[in-house]
């Protein structure tokens, strides 16, 4: 049960950071927000399920992580097209 | 119920989330500086660009220096120093540029100083053909001595002819260079700027001019002093009706020779000391060409005409006037994403001005060239960038007698997704963009999907999901998954443990000559049951023989228990078939532990 | 208590409390030094702060006994009292100095009441000379011979307005307009020109300053977004060691929404402070009793 506790704590502290940062910067882009989200928890993921075992309360977070890769295509091929129009 | 109630409000969170998230999904940039930079009472810097550049503090210097190089360039010709005014004319011409660019830049269109640089413009174009002309009259002086020494009267005609009509030029420029003294002069104080150098080249101009006339004055003079004059060969007449034109005017040069051989002379005229025609007189020396006004600027113009005998006509002169032209634009059409301009050049009566090169002026700045066709349209197609630009057509041409020109400003707004959205394809990027964005939403469609491959291989090949009931253990089994060595219970999921251990070792006997392995398990299945019922263990289904073995450390049947352990991890995970020994060991162990279970039973019970 | 979960519930709270704290003491209002944000004047007080300190004038009447002091008065928001003025005129003729800056013209009633032939007039002043790509700001270049203000960078200016009357210390390039029809570009109408931005007169024993434009001290333009010369003129007016007070009567600098007219409320009455600290003593040592009784 550890790990499910700092995958989650890991998870609000990336967040809070970003978060942060982003008040910092004085943006507040949900784009960069979500992207960013994305590859904080494929990275925890991957952290926590090691070579031999996926908890079970990751069971149904890989849809949402290819939810998550879909919408990730979608913003880049905004962000080019509104490059190339420009 | 407690989990079904904290899930419910989890999901109820995560929905008022995702709404909130999706409301903002067409614009995702929730805040930054731009976002509420404009206040009624000021701007936040922090949004802004810095100015790039130093355009605003060049402009200033770079106007008094317009005024001032005019002054030692005038001098300079003034002095007949052509080499010193040539370097000071190129760089009058780099300063003008630098302003007409700062003009645009700065955004100064239809300000004072946009007035000022027009004015310069002009000043510069008058000074480079003062320049021009004073330098041909500089050749003349030196060929007028040449020839003079050679006493070539013909020679000597052509070259006060020429003059004169240098010297009508230089006064035009004159002219013109004076009216433009009072208001640049006014722009400039209003500038704070100092025109001292700039009046004092006005005065050297009319320095200039009374030079260029004195000469003249005297070349003319000279030569009608010379002796052997023309009329020893005849005489040549010259005449043009009207005196006066505008553009597209006929004027008709007309005049009689006489002279040694009256008919059919070969009569050349001259325009401005330029050879425009030959014509061969009639039979009684007459001759008659009709000129058309055209390319030529509107002043005073020189005309003369040679016979082949030598015979000079007297000089004349006709005068241009400018014409009032002009210049409408219809509003500009879309078009395969370019926007068509179009309308027509005409004088003000309505005269077709057929063509003449205009230019359709972008945003003040980008010029694009249009020629009038026969009936005096144009048409230019000119292309935009999204966003909202000015389109005007403007004539402007020093060279022809027409007036400058310019149509009315149409406002046009370029949007972007009519950029995106025209389906004829109009648009260079448009079929590009749509397959680079298909080939990314594919790629990522891709990626996803593997993912959820790779992560469902993994999934099935170690279940963890601890099952609550027997029965739900076999949903998440995939039978075509190899087990891998170790994978408990993908294996003991579907085999029962027996029901009580005489009937579990009766089964055993009867399976273990059929499938031992099965049978072993059954009956390891069946000790970890019992066990976790007697030690009330939780999720006993998940627990390995050795776990099992830990946890019973501490009671009477642990010694026989790790006896049959050991039997059976040897059988289980050796990967050879056990021996007779091993297998009745193994029953005899299984025997021994429950009973000692039962003992235990009875002592706590 | 023990499980991490109420741990980062518990810390998660403490921040969001934390956050409640800050966003309730702080405020949007235009100028107002409670605003941290770029069109507030926090970090211009705390300037003061760290430089000798200020006085907050929360009534007129306190200028009076000052006779060597600087009364800045920014952003007025106008509706001065003939009493008022008369304070602010005899404030001034002691021999003290008033520096007004405004851009909406509200100052002219006092201006007017003080004696003075400055005038301060709203227009959409646009320069050529800026610093930033945009049309509200504007460069402004010493015009005086005045030791104080002569060796000056150029100032900063941020949609400001244009003086009348009077000394001018600063003005605008000549490539200057006013800026009728909002386009952001000099149109044939609209005349270049010099506009003075800064103005003094003498009135008294005192100096009157004017500054047609409050935006000198906005957050946004203190940090980094200003000219070269815009922190000596501030230390110009501020950093003489005279006494500095400022107009929150007047002032926009004042303006407070809210939590924070309570908190100042609070702050400013002595009874109503002592009761807080009673009330904070009385829960504190309520706690401590109960907390007694129950290890009991």
């Amino acid at each position: 049960m550890m790990k499910k506790r700092i995958a989650v704590l890991a998870l609000i502290i990336w967040l809070v950071l970003i978060i942060a940062f982003m008040v910092l910067a004085r943006t507040l882009d949900l784009e960069i927000f979500f992207v960013l989200w994305l590859i904080g928890i494929l990275i925890i993921i991957e952290l926590v399920s090691d070579a031999s075992s996926v908890p079970g309360y990751l069971r149904y977070l890989r849809y949402v992580i290819a939810a998550g890769v879909i919408i990730f295509g979608a913003i880049v091929a905004l962000k080019i097209m509104e490059i190339l129009n420009r | 119920m407690k989990r079904i109630r904290s899930l419910a409000a989890v999901a109820v969170l995560s929905i008022v989330i995702l709404f909130l998230i999706a409301s903002h999904a067409g614009t995702p940039v929730l805040y930054n500086p731009e976002s509420d930079a404009v206040t009624p009472y000021h701007t936040n810097p922090a949004a802004l660009e810095k100015v790039s550049g130093d355009n605003a503090e060049r402009l200033l210097p770079i106007m008094s220096d317009l005024l001032n190089t005019p002054g030692t360039l005038v001098l300079n010709l003034k002095y007949n120093d052509l080499d010193l005014a040539s370097k000071d004319l190129a760089k009058y011409r780099e300063l003008t540029r630098s302003i007409d660019n700062l003009v645009i830049n700065l955004d100064m269109s239809g300000t004072e100083v946009e007035q000022f640089q027009k004015m310069n413009q002009k000043n510069l174009q008058i000074l480079s053909e003062l320049f021009n002309e004073t330098s041909r009259f500089e050749e003349l002086r030196t060929l007028e001595i040449r020839y003079k020494d050679e006493n070539d009267p013909a020679i000597l005609t052509s070259i006060t002819y020429e003059g004169q009509s240098l010297r009508n030029r230089v006064r035009q420029l004159y002219n013109e260079y004076q009216l433009q003294e009072e208001p640049l002069v006014e722009v400039s104080s209003d500038f704070e700027l100092n025109t001292t150098h700039y009046e004092e080249s006005q005065t050297d101009f009319a320095e200039i001019v009374r030079t260029v006339e004195q000469v003249q004055t005297q070349r003319t003079n000279e030569l009608q002093s010379l002796p052997g004059s023309a009329s020893n060969h005849g005489t040549l007449g010259i005449s043009v009706t009207p005196s006066e034109g505008i553009y597209n005017t006929v004027l008709m040069i007309s005049g009689l020779y006489s002279g040694a051989d009256t008919g059919h002379t070969q009569v050349e005229i001259f325009i401005d000391s330029e050879k425009e025609a030959e014509i061969i007189t009639d039979l009684n020396g007459y001759y008659q060409y009709s000129y058309t006004l055209r390319d030529m600027p509107e002043g005073l113009h020189t005309l003369f005409a040679v016979a082949e005998t030598s015979v000079y006509s007297d000089i004349t002169g006709f005068n241009v006037k400018p014409l009032d032209t002009k210049l409408t634009l219809l509003p500009p059409e879309r078009s395969g994403g370019k926007y068509i301009c179009s309308g027509s050049f005409t004088g003000v009566s309505g005269e077709p001005l057929t063509n003449t090169a205009l230019q359709v002026v972008t945003d003040k700045k980008i010029r694009i060239n249009a020629v009038t066709d026969g009936k005096g349209n144009y048409s230019a197609p000119v292309a935009l960038t999204p966003g909202i630009h000015t389109i005007q057509a403007v004539f402007q041409n020093r060279l022809l007698p027409l007036s400058p020109a310019e149509s009315e400003i149409y406002t046009i707004n370029v949007t972007r997704s009519t950029e995106l959205l025209t389906p004829d394809g109009s648009s260079d990027t448009d079929p590009v963009t749509l397959l680079i964005v298909v080939v990314i939403i594919g790629a990522s469609v891709a990626a996803s999907v593997f993912y959820l491959r790779r992560r469902k291989g993994l999934q099935d090949r170690r279940t963890t999901r601890i099952p609550e009931t027997r029965d739900t253990s076999d949903t998440g089994r995939d039978s075509s998954a190899p087990a891998a060595a170790g994978d408990e219970e993908s294996r003991d999921a579907p085999l029962p443990a027996f029901e009580d251990q005489e009937n579990a070792l009766d089964i055993f006997e009867h399976l273990k000559t059929h499938d031992f392995m099965a049978a072993a398990h059954g009956l390891f299945v069946t000790l970890r049951n019992n066990i976790s019922v007697r030690l009330s263990l939780e999720h006993s289904e998940s627990l390995t023989p050795r776990e099992l073995c830990t946890k019973s450390r501490d009671f009477s049947f642990y010694s026989n228990l790790k006896r049959f352990i050991r039997r059976y991890e040897i059988v289980r995970y050796s990967g050879t078939l056990p021996s007779a020994d091993d297998r009745d060991e193994l029953g005899s162990a299984f025997s021994a532990t429950s009973g000692d279970l039962e003992d235990e039973h009875e002592k706590s019970g | 208590m023990k499980s991490p979960v109420s741990w980062i519930t518990g810390s998660l709270m403490f921040l969001v409390i934390i956050l409640l704290a800050f966003h309730l003491s702080a405020t949007n209002l235009e100028y107002s030094r409670y605003n941290p944000s770029w069109n507030g004047t926090s970090a211009f007080f705390s300037y003061l702060d760290e430089t000798g300190g200020y006085t907050e004038i929360r009534d007129i009447r306190d200028i009076v006994p000052y006779n060597n002091s600087v009364l800045l008065i920014i952003a007025p928001n106008g509706g001065f009292s003939s009493d008022e003025i008369q304070n602010y005129r005899r404030y001034i003729e002691q021999g003290n100095t008033l520096v007004i800056a405004d851009d909406k013209g509200k100052s002219n009633s006092l201006l007017e009441g003080i004696g003075s032939t400055i005038r301060v007039i709203p227009g959409n002043l646009t320069s050529i000379e800026r610093v930033y790509d945009d049309s509200t700001s504007v460069l402004a270049f010493p015009a005086t011979d005045d030791p104080h203000f002569s060796d000056n960078g150029q100032i900063l200016l941020n949609k400001p307005a244009y003086t009348a009357g009077g000394v001018p210390l600063f003005t605008t390039s000549l490539l200057s307009w006013i800026d009728r029809n909002g386009n952001g570009r000099p149109d044939p109408h609209e005349e270049l020109g010099r506009y003075p931005v800064l103005t003094t007169e003498r009135k008294g024993k005192g100096t009157l300053y004017v500054l047609s434009d409050p935006a000198v001290f906005i957050n946004g333009m203190w940090q980094g977004g200003s000219g070269p010369g815009n922190a000596d003129l501030i230390t110009d007016f501020t950093g003489s060691g005279r006494p500095v007070l400022v107009d929150q009567v007047h002032g926009e600098t004042g303006s407070a929404d809210g939590f924070i007219h309570l908190i100042n409320f609070i702050k400013d009455s002595i009874l109503l402070r002592l009761a807080g600290v009673l009330l904070v003593a009385g829960c504190a040592g309520c706690i401590f009793i109960i907390k007694r009784k129950m290890v009991d």
